[in-house]
């Protein structure tokens, strides 16, 4: 009896964490895994577990499948280069160069995040749509023809490699900041040339998070949805993430086809992460030491305006011309632009999409929706990312493996397939919440489980527990101990991981994308929403107003962050990296 | 169909004395309230007293399940409610979804819409064979077209929208086009649209007409010719209104709601004709027993809800309203060669193998 209450104990918080991330995150994906092999999607009262087929697999044995397989492999590839070549150069820049003013080029480097993809998508499609694209429209305007064209696989690639440059920019910075300075100061001191220890020194040092960020962009872009169907949709380009949203919305809805792309894509997105957790654990090598020290500076020289253009025109890419064509667009009272001289006729402009957005019922409703989702899953998320935290590395309870793994999972899973699985499940539990905004914070939760754990779990980790049992040695409760003692100390960490969760769940399109209904639509969705019934003007002004709110709160967060930086402290780069899809 | 009792009993035509004096203030908001109690719009009764006073006394909300575009269904709405002076609340979703969502509801017991609207043949016999539609009787005197009642009056057609062609008529330079033979010329390649087929019954409805009447080899030559597909027909008109695309097939409402909001479009009758498609409305149990619903599904099929529909650019169930106009011209009335319709049943035939061979010509899987 003592030994069963014994194993009880040791075992009954880490279950019952369990059985909770189970609802949120393994029941989904166990309701995709179950549809891909059964004739019916599930819904209350209609659970087939006999008829197992196969035949919801043979949609991936046809041509455009196979097309849609390479699309997406393509699309990884080729942004994951432009990504690690622009975030590679951006960092070495403000890591490692003589240039002034670095912390503005650190700042281009990491702003672009506040934009997400497919409002970068948007302003793009905007701009380079091959008929009626506004430099389109410029170009012709000045007799040299129409020469943009981003609908297609090309212009998927291109935005989602500059949109996604931030992430391979916060990993080569990190690796270029830390890197130890004695073996190039060994090779100049031999006579290298600048030129010899980049090559031969500096960048072989720098592969492992080269080759990290590579990989983390051609995850993200491999299960990217909306970017590709805003912009490769156009011109007949399909990947795995558009298949599943079509058959989803097909009519009537082929959901057992999806789940199997669902499951082929999923698998596909597991080898890469793998892959990706690899090569970051072999970061190691980067020769980070324990000893004071400060990366030399290269002098660029002539190189340096070179380097200044290369920054500008960077900036220009991704956030002067997209915010001038959502203005732009925002402001144009009919769709139709004439040509140059109507483009820049005042009489064309007007500010009743700003009166319609603000006076909108729906456009308020889904503002209110978007904060209180937003905050309800970062409140949410930071509890139990603390919880299973706290029982991760703070307690001898058993069974805290796979409470992390299971945490950990949602990393590996398309957003698109989490959408799915959540959807089904919420629709078949007997607990009435589909519908609901409730249903919203609850997917929020499950998808960004990773990143509240990681968050907590960095900060809970600088924190020695001899200061929590100090406490309880002195006749102070557990409880009292963790709140008087280990979330004070904490607070920085809990702070950034909160604003952080807040950020991602604004932000957040493809999850909530098949739970919404029309008293729940999230900002983000409006956004989608509007685009894609056609009121493109309404959706330039809401991504205005959406990309003010999200800048709002990442400022805030910056000053709450600053204020509340107790003792200082590291986090793995990787905590806010992958953070969105 | 049957009319429903309107006679009153003694004490009920009491009470409805009293009930008419506590909800004046309600009728008053009303433009079909009359002195008598009943709601009569434009010389039709659409509610007897009885039913009209029940329904301006339902404590119960009324929520309508719909499928249309949220802006269109928001119009019916408001147009209902000024006429009625009942509040209504519409959960909008693209049909596939409403039904995903209605048929697991009904599965858990949750389900609370009193009136169902959505296209598509094939999501329609869902919702029937699930037991969500159920016997409604449309007041007699309707002059409702006997084809749009479906198994015995579990459902009907509440309207018809028109699925045509539109071009930029900003964009487009020389003679507009007047047929979809012109959609071939090599002047349009690469500036034609089309919905995906799969998106559901008003795209199969227009693939149906253009297999049946254009032939396979048309649908082949558009592909060839740089059809653009689009996901959503609102997303067509749209891009035609930046002019992304010239010019491609389109209902007339939607072609006419984008004009409206400034973009130079212009639908118009090609001379081969083209396709309309069904739109259904159906009572639910709940509906049933709400006097509320009621006095909605009978406006809905009313002579003035009608119209609300011929203002969107569909042709009534009814037949004695007129056709919808399109570019100031009254469309050809619907039993005209021009009209291509095909009944519930044989959109149901042909769905799949259609959807195959569409799928096949514009290389999307499935």
């Amino acid at each position: 009896m003592r030994t069963l209450a014994g194993f009880l104990q040791k075992r009954i918080v880490s279950v019952a964490l369990l059985i909770v991330l189970t609802v949120l995150i393994v029941i989904p994906l166990c309701f995709v895994f179950l549809s891909a092999f059964i004739e019916e999607v599930p819904r209350p009262g209609n659970i087939q577990l006999d008829g197992f087929t196969l035949d919801n697999f043979s949609l991936l044995a046809t041509a455009p499948a196979r097309e849609a397989i390479l699309n997406s492999v393509l699309i990884g590839t080729g942004s994951g280069a432009i990504a690690v070549l622009i975030g590679s150069f951006l960092a070495f820049l403000a890591a490692r160069s003589d240039l002034k003013a670095r912390g503005a080029i650190y700042l281009i480097g990491v702003l672009p995040l506040m934009l997400p993809s497919y409002v970068g998508a948007l302003a793009w499609g905007i701009l380079g749509n091959p008929n009626a694209g506004l430099l389109n429209i410029v170009s012709e305007g000045l007799g040299l023809g129409t020469s943009f064209n981003l609908y297609g696989i090309g212009g998927v690639i291109f935005i989602l490699g500059i949109f996604n440059a931030p992430y391979a920019f916060s990993l080569v910075y990190g690796s270029l900041a830390l890197m130890n300075p004695e073996l190039e100061d060994a090779a100049r001191s031999h006579g290298g040339k600048m030129r010899d220890v980049l090559s031969n020194v500096t960048l072989p040092l720098s592969v492992p998070a080269i080759l990290g960020a590579f990989i983390l962009v051609f995850v993200i872009s491999f299960e990217n949805f909306p970017v590709v169907q805003m912009l490769g949709s156009p011109a007949g380009v399909e990947t795995l993430p558009t298949m599943i949203f079509r058959l989803m919305n097909a009519s009537p809805t082929r959901g057992n086809e999806a789940a199997s792309i669902a499951v082929i894509l999923t698998v596909l997105l597991l080898l890469a992460t793998a892959i990706q957790q690899r090569v970051a654990k072999s970061k190691n090598y980067s020769t980070v030491s324990g000893k004071g020290m400060k990366p030399r500076q290269f002098a660029l020289g002539k190189f340096s305006v070179v380097a200044w253009v290369g920054v500008i025109f960077y900036a220009v890419l991704v956030l002067v011309l997209p915010f001038l064509s959502l203005i732009f667009t925002s402001l144009r009272r009919s769709p139709y632009i004439g040509g140059l001289a109507d483009m820049f006729d005042p009489s064309g402009l007007s500010i009743a999409n700003y009166q319609d957005v603000l006076s909108s019922s729906q456009i308020l409703q889904a503002a209110g929706n978007s904060i209180v989702v937003s905050l309800g899953a970062a409140a949410f998320g930071l509890v139990l990312g603390f919880l299973v935290s706290y029982v991760t590395y703070r307690t001898r309870l058993k069974w805290t493996a796979p409470l992390e793994f299971v945490s950990m999972s949602p990393l590996a899973v398309p957003a698109i397939v989490m959408g799915m699985g959540l959807l089904w499940t919420w629709l078949v539990m007997p607990i009435p919440i589909y519908g609901t905004l409730i249903v919203m914070v609850v997917a929020f939760l499950a998808a960004q489980m990773p990143q509240g754990l990681r968050g907590v779990s960095a900060s809970i980790q600088q924190v020695h527990p001899e200061l929590e049992e100090s406490v309880v040695v002195h006749g102070g409760r557990r409880t009292t101990a963790i709140r008087m003692v280990t979330i004070p100390l904490m607070r920085a960490g809990l702070t950034s991981t909160f604003i952080l969760l807040l950020m991602l769940s604004m932000r957040e399109l493809t999850v909530p994308l098949f739970l919404f209904t029309s008293d729940t639509r999230l900002l983000s969705i409006a956004i989608y929403d509007y685009f894609e019934h056609g009121y493109t003007g309404s959706a330039a002004t809401v991504s205005i107003l959406y990309s003010l709110i999200i800048a709002i709160l990442a400022i805030l967060s910056q000053v709450l962050g600053n204020s509340n930086t107790a003792r200082p402290r590291r986090r793995s780069s990787s905590t806010t990296v992958r953070s969105t899809r | 169909m049957k009319r429903k009792s309107t006679v009153p009993t003694l004490g009920t035509a009491a009470v409805l004395a009293f009930a008419l004096s506590s909800c004046a203030s309600a009728q008053s908001d009303a433009s079909g309230a009359t002195a008598d109690g009943a709601l009569v719009l434009e010389g039709e009764e659409v509610a007897d007293a009885s039913l009209y006073q029940a329904a301006l006394e339902d404590d119960d909300k009324l929520i309508v399940y719909s499928g249309a575009g949220e802006k269109s269904q928001m119009l019916q709405d408001d147009a209902f409610t000024a006429d009625t002076g009942i509040e209504v609340e519409s959960v909008n979703l693209s049909p596939s979804r409403l039904k995903e969502r209605i048929l697991s509801e009904a599965g858990a017991s949750q389900f609370a819409g009193d009136v169902i609207i959505t296209s598509d043949a094939s999501i329609a016999k869902e919702l029937l064979d699930a037991g969500v539609f159920v016997d409604y009787s449309l007041p007699e005197d309707f002059a409702i077209d006997e084809s749009s009642v479906h198994s015995d009056g579990k459902y009907f057609t509440a309207f018809y929208p028109s699925y045509s062609l539109a071009y930029n008529h900003a964009a487009l330079e020389g003679d507009p086009p007047t047929s979809w033979a012109d959609l071939l010329e090599p002047e349009y390649a690469g500036n034609i649209g089309i919905v995906n087929a799969g998106v559901g019954g008003s795209a199969a409805a227009l693939t149906r007409f253009q297999l049946d009447v254009l032939g396979e080899d048309y649908l082949r030559a558009y592909a060839a010719n740089g059809a653009r597909v689009f996901d959503t027909m609102a997303a067509e008109a749209e891009a035609m209104g930046r002019g992304e695309v010239l010019i491609g097939s389109m209902t007339t409402g939607s072609a006419d709601r984008a004009a409206q909001d400034g973009a130079p479009l212009a639908p118009f009758v090609p001379e081969e004709g083209f396709a309309v498609y069904d739109y259904f409305a159906a009572m639910t149990p709940q509906g049933i027993d709400s006097p509320a619903a009621q006095v909605y599904m009978n406006w809905y099929f009313s002579s003035k809800g009608q119209q609300k529909q011929v203002e969107e650019g569909a042709y009534s169930a009814r037949t004695d309203v007129a056709p919808p106009t399109v570019q100031g011209a009254e469309m050809p009335p619907l039993d005209s060669d021009l009209v291509y319709r095909i009944t519930p049943e044989e959109a149901l035939e042909v769905k799949d193998e259609d959807l195959a061979i569409w799928n096949e010509i514009f290389n999307i899987a499935g």
